[in-house]
């Protein structure tokens, strides 16, 4: 179900890309304001033109008009006592007509401004858009942190700055990230490969929730995060906007640039682009400094177009490029340092504070470049193709090359020649992976008839591995897929109903090697299979909606669960892969129910998956690795059958017009259900409570408002005794506070926020947290974030 | 639930373009795609210090005869089991010293790393463990600052019984980190030999 709260459709050139086109002056804007709640008109709204004396004030039909508006674009402030504030930039063409929805007061919705509802799954499917507005507020140290205001998604940390989102306990290859239309194609073997996306680039984020492979293809199991960058202006104009934000805990620095024009040179033709920087240093826990987790990101991506909603075409082009520093206490040689480490309970090393990068690290970068091109064509529907190109390219330097050994007769040359060969040693990955990807998707929106309309599609991908280096956990591969689909979506009377079917076939051919073979054993493997969804929404009555969801999905098992030879470091335990894996399939059962009333909004969502040849890995006693350099426990990959279920909640109270209190939490249940035992790393259950105060007006200050939160998480108790080196960590709290507003000068907009993360500096463990084993997380952080349009 | 519309425009009468136009482009991106790399750019591998043999060579104090006893896993890391490992025997009532030797096998000619150890002697330390108590080691030589290595050490039988022997060679990434009596998180070596004392 889709949660919007506040939605704005513009009717002429509503299209979810763009719709360049040509100045006018003056420009008549009309519209209706409703109830997003009950859908009826609300009479008595202000519509403020900003930085004008222009204004108008709905009838009892909700209509408003405001005549003789002069500009390029302007900026609306809608406001009705019990209804939060609306702000929505508009670009002015010819006379424009709009639809405002404005929310009961509720946290969730400020200064939401939601342009159309356009998510390419099914209507029953639980999905949650986070706003412009939202990210704004919680755009975090990574793109994944501001997803966890969605009940039911955490993170995956690798320290500060890796973190992979986990929805309803999957995480990985389980989910599919896209970006700007395109599924990213990165590389998700490990916990500590983060999604390659600058955390400044998102303008709207659409999480599903549940299996939605038929739109998004296999892999599509838990969900799907589908990333949106600005769209492109629709109107003669040129507009910037500067962001910059502070981070005290590691003392980051972050700043981005965005330049859009539209209807340049008299043309329906427009751009985006946008560079972006970060730079951190080492992050400190309460205690102690986290040596070598200094990070740096140079990104930058410009999208053009050209066209109408009719017949246009964009382009798209992105580049996102890191630096990450791994924790050198992170960085061990065998189990029993592991032990040792976890017995003394924090760093050897006493890290002072430095930007510097050293060994190990990661470098990566992540370059994609795709053209888009829809039409609509008369009485058949609406067509859409794209092509994609995307690489990913990851370098992983190693620090236990501390010794080489020097070529040369005499004693002083051979010295010499070990330095230099060290020094480019270090320079030199101990690992590359170089992931080409082309994809090509075709796909025709159409109506069947009036209350019947769907989607059908093609997909196919050519995927290119290349690795390099003495490591080897992925292979060298190619790899095809093609898929076709369609899925309709049919309504009668107060009842939403849809369906869709997909066919997917993968092919595998690989070249695996290992630390001790010279020569590579070619490898192919084949899989075929099918996914489904149906779903069905009934809106009870103005107040309850239910939705229930039923789909399943698949996805192949992947290179490194097939064909991984060697040992993880930071976790000191060689991982051996299975080449006989047979795909994972889920059936997922959702159902999620809205009640929303004046002042109060409740979302429950509950759900149950069942998996077949669930993949993962488990400890091999009966044969450790052993090894000069110790004995490592040995992990395999094995299948069983599995369940994973829980349940999300929100609900928002308001208690008056500028106080509200929310509640959001979630829980998640896995099961191994071969061995009857927990599944591993399952996100321990957790609460969120917070109180909201939003004043529209305070002075010169717009959208005032102070929240103040506390999330709980308990200890995950549901766990293998001895399965871990160490047992989950225990449960704690923290305290964290948001306060921010606008003010307009010069014509324009200026936001400020200002979070306070984790008050107290408490001392935490999240079970999630890759580094729970040698360190705690980071403590407190003080986060400033500015954007100035211009 | 909105339902996705496909709306006509009605913003400009000009310049629409053509069917044509879109395939033309879109074949024309992936032609330039299509000669992108997908290999990486041939690099000398990553040089990366491998040990595949531990040697210990044990001097009767009192006869001065030399036994050397290996621990070897020629193949590295994973793969096949180590391929050698010795049972180190010794006598009651004599004492032994003894040096550590570590080497590369697997490349020819042999690789010999203790001189790189030798090198950096205060970012390296061994530590000796014997079970049972069946026999005691004891470092002979030390670093500049004073610090034990362990390169040269002494054995001294204490027990007439079996047991193990595990050597390990930890690696400190500053000399500050080396106490003399702390194993580091980064241990290079670790080796067990069956010990028996007669």
């Amino acid at each position: 179900m889709l949660t919007l709260l506040l939605v704005m459709s513009i009717a002429f050139g509503n299209d979810a890309t763009f719709t360049p086109a040509l100045s006018v002056a003056h420009a008549h804007v009309h519209g209706i304001v409703r109830d997003s709640a009950d859908r009826k008109p609300l009479a008595g709204v202000t519509v403020r033109v900003l930085s004008t004396t222009a204004g108008a004030i709905t009838d009892a039909k909700g209509v408003f008009h405001l005549h003789e508006v002069e500009g390029d674009s302007i900026t609306l402030l809608v406001t009705s006592v019990g209804y939060r504030a609306a702000r929505l930039r508009l670009a002015l063409t010819e006379d424009v007509r709009i639809e405002v929805v404005l929310a009961p007061m509720d946290t969730e919705s400020e200064g939401v401004l939601v342009e159309e509802d356009r998510i390419d799954a099914l209507p029953s499917q639980n999905a949650t858009v986070i706003t412009s507005a939202e990210l704004d507020e919680h755009r975090g140290q990574t793109f994944s942190d501001a997803l966890t205001i969605v009940p039911g998604v955490t993170v995956m940390t690798t320290g500060p700055s890796m973190s992979k989102p986990v929805v309803r306990g999957m995480s990985g290859s389980r989910l599919v990230l896209r970006n700007n239309g395109l599924v990213q194609e990165g590389q998700q073997w490990g916990a500590e490969h983060a999604p390659e996306i600058d955390p400044f680039s998102p303008s709207r984020v659409t999480l599903i929730k549940g299996p939605a492979a038929v739109a998004y293809g296999p892999n599509a199991m838990g969900g799907v995060i589908d990333v949106e960058p600005r769209a492109l202006p629709s109107a003669p104009l040129i507009h910037g906007e500067a962001s910059l934000n502070l981070f005290s805990n590691n003392r980051q620095g972050a700043a981005s640039v965005l330049l859009e024009a539209g209807g340049l040179f008299g043309e329906p033709l427009a751009f985006v682009a946008r560079v972006s920087a970060r730079r951190a240093g080492n992050a400190t826990t309460p205690d102690y400094g986290l040596g070598n987790t200094g990070f740096s990101e140079l990104s930058g991506s410009a999208i053009v177009g050209y066209g109408t909603g009719d017949n246009g075409i964009t382009l798209n082009a992105s580049r996102f490029a890191t630096t990450l520093g791994i924790f050198t206490g992170s960085h061990l040689g065998n189990a029993s340092d592991l032990l040792r480490a976890i017995e003394r309970g924090r760093p050897t090393l006493e890290a002072p504070f430095t930007y510097a990068i050293g060994n190990p690290r990661q470098e990566i970068a992540h370059t994609m470049l795709a053209i888009d091109w829809h039409v609509n064509i008369s009485d058949v529907g609406r067509l859409k193709l794209q092509y994609g190109w995307q690489q990913n390219d990851r370098s992983e330097f190693d620090a236990h090359n501390a010794r080489i050994v020097g070529r040369g007769n005499d004693p002083v040359e051979r010295r010499l020649d070990s330095i230099t060969r060290l020094e480019r040693s270090l320079q030199t990955p101990a690992m590359n992976l170089l992931l080409t990807t082309y994809s090509f998707d075709a796909s025709l929106d159409h109506a069947l008839e009036e209350s019947m309309h769907g989607r059908a599609g093609v997909s196919a991908l050519r995927q290119v591995n290349d690795r390099s280096g003495s490591v080897y956990l992925v292979p060298d591969y190619t790899a095809y897929g093609v898929g076709g689909y369609v899925y309709e979506t049919m309504v009668v009377h107060d009842w939403t109903l849809s369906g869709g079917v997909r066919l997917d076939g993968r092919w595998l051919q690989a070249d695996v090697r290992t630390r001790n073979s010279t020569t590579s054993v070619h490898q192919e493997r084949t899989f075929f299979s099918a996914s489904g969804a149906a779903g069905a929404t009934w809106t009870a009555n103005e107040h309850v909606e239910l939705a229930l969801n039923v789909g399943t999905a698949w996805r192949p098992p992947q290179v490194n669960e097939l064909y991984a030879n060697d040992v993880h470091h930071g976790v000191a335990y060689f991982e051996i892969g299975d080449s006989t894996l047979q795909p994972e399939r889920n059936v997922g059962v959702d159902l999620s129910a809205t009640l929303s009333m004046i002042g109060v909004q409740i979302d429950i969502g509950v759900y149950a998956n069942l998996f077949d040849n669930y993949i993962y890995s488990l400890p091999d006693p009966e044969h450790p690795t052993i090894t000069l350099r110790g004995t490592f426990p040995t992990y395999r990959m094995r299948q069983s059958r599995a369940f994973i279920g829980g349940a999300d909640l929100s609900a928002t109270v308001a208690i008056n017009d500028v106080l509200n209190v929310y509640t959001k939490g979630s829980i998640v249940r896995g099961e191994e259900l071969d061995r009857s035992v927990p599944l591993f790393l399952m996100p321990a259950d957790r609460l969120r409570m917070g109180a909201h105060v939003h004043l529209l007006d305070v002075g010169p200050i717009h959208d005032a408002f102070v929240d103040v939160s506390a999330q709980g998480v308990a200890r995950q108790t549901r766990f293998v005794s001895g399965e871990d080196y160490l047992e989950p960590p225990p449960s704690y709290a923290t305290l964290d506070l948001d306060v921010g507003g606008s003010i307009d000068v010069l014509g324009s907009t200026t936001r400020l926020t200002l979070s306070v993360f984790n008050i107290l500096d408490a001392r935490y463990r999240d079970y999630l947290s890759r580094y729970r084993y040698f360190a705690d997380d980071p403590g407190r952080n003080v986060v400033l974030r500015w954007h100035l349009p211009f | 639930m909105k339902t996705p519309k496909t709306e006509k425009t009605n913003m400009t009468g000009k310049s629409h373009m053509s069917t044509r136009t879109g395939f033309i482009a879109i074949a024309l991106t992936f032609l330039i795609c299509v000669s992108c790399k997908e290999k990486n750019p041939v690099t000398s591998p990553s040089e990366e210090e491998v040990i595949t043999t531990v040697t210990m060579e044990l001097t009767d104090s009192a006869t001065g005869s030399k036994t050397a006893f290996i621990w070897e896993d020629i193949d590295g890391a994973g793969g096949n089991p180590p391929n050698r490992i010795d049972t180190i025997r010794i006598v009651m009532g004599s004492i032994y010293t003894a040096t550590v030797k570590v080497e590369n096998r697997s490349v020819t000619p042999t690789e010999d790393i203790t001189v790189e150890i030798r090198n950096l002697l205060n970012q390296h330390q061994f530590f000796f463990a014997i079970s049972n108590g069946i026999a005691r080691a004891v470092s002979t030589d030390i670093d500049d600052l004073g610090k034990p290595v362990g390169l040269s050490f002494r054995l001294t039988p204490l027990a007439a019984d079996q047991g193990v022997f595990t050597v390990a060679l930890s690696h400190y990434e500053t000399r500050e980190l080396k106490d003399g009596i702390t194993p580091s998180d980064e241990t290079d070596i670790s080796v067990t030999f069956p010990l028996i004392v007669q």
